[in-house]
């Protein structure tokens, strides 16, 4: 990922306007159109992410990972060992919990856009698994990256 | 989680996919949807406190976005000088390719809001490659 992006401020109200990128997609053009967007996106938005994890492993997702919800003060452990296996457990997403706390719309599809399909984009461009169970209403989620 | 920091590039692919798919006008009827949710704080502020609800909105917004700019308010004059864009700078510093006309979410999402409050709004893009714009509002004769 570019650096210059996480040199910057954060606004976390960009959450509720994604939300709605997501509802408006879905309902102007469909699940179809929904899916390759964010699928093909974030192939082209995280190349730099990917052509890190391409070289130095799934190291590089705990250190995006860490970064970002750091930045946001999520709540999170990351375990493996960064070769073959990464579980990232979110106990508090900060996304979710900032809608919430705003009264922001919370779109049905919002975990499994910007999560789910981002990162089967991600891992799938870098010859990685992915897999996530969610629970969007209490910001918690369980992701699995790993190298069959 | 798409961080908040990594939000404006998906919203950038978001107006080149709907552009190129179906066509500038679908692009401008999501910036219509954004200003009709999104934006109802600024209708409130600006119907509320007028100019200074105006400046309320912009000093806390953009405090959090970042970048460099002057807001300037009189008694009848709202002003941002937008030295570096904080949202095209994010494009700019990145490898990915600005929608062609990104610059023109702006007044889509705030000029109406602030036009229908009894001020007229000028919007210039000085340098979009430098991320230069200026915002002039004025109270309507």
């Amino acid at each position: 990922m570019d650096e210059y992006i996480y040199s910057q401020s954060v606004h976390k109200d960009f959450h509720g306007v994604m939300s709605y990128l997501i509802q408006f997609m879905r309902e102007n053009h469909g699940e179809e159109h929904l899916e390759k967007f964010f699928s093909d996106s974030a192939a082209y938005i995280y190349k730099p992410l990917i052509d890190r994890i391409k070289r130095n492993g799934l190291s590089e997702i705990k250190k995006h990972y860490s970064r970002v919800f750091d930045m946001e003060e999520g709540t999170y452990s990351l375990e493996g060992d960064g070769q073959q296996e990464v579980v990232f457990k979110v106990e508090r997403c900060p996304a979710i919990w900032h809608m919430k706390d705003t009264g922001s719309d919370i779109d049905k599809d919002y975990c499994r856009c910007s999560t789910e399909l981002v990162n089967q984009a991600i891992a799938r461009e870098c010859g990685f698994q992915f897999s996530v169970e969610y629970d969007q209403d209490k910001g918690q989620c369980v992701q699995r990256f790993w190298k069959e | 989680m798409i961080s908040a920091n990594e939000f404006i590039l998906f919203y950038n692919e978001m107006f080149k996919y709907l552009d190129s798919s179906f066509g500038k006008q679908d692009v401008e009827k999501l910036w219509s949807g954004i200003r009709d949710t999104y934006c109802q704080r600024i209708d409130r502020v600006v119907g509320e406190k007028g100019l200074k609800g105006m400046y309320e909105y912009w000093a806390k917004t953009l405090e959090e976005e970042g970048g460099r700019y002057n807001i300037t308010l009189t008694d009848d004059e709202f002003i941002i000088d937008m030295h570096y864009c904080p949202s095209m700078g994010k494009l700019l510093n990145t490898h990915v390719e600005p929608y062609k006309d990104y610059c023109g979410h702006c007044p889509a999402l705030y000029n109406d809001i602030i036009e229908k409050h009894g001020f007229e709004v000028d919007t210039y893009i000085i340098d979009r490659e430098k991320a230069a714009c200026r915002m002039h509002v004025r109270k309507r004769q």
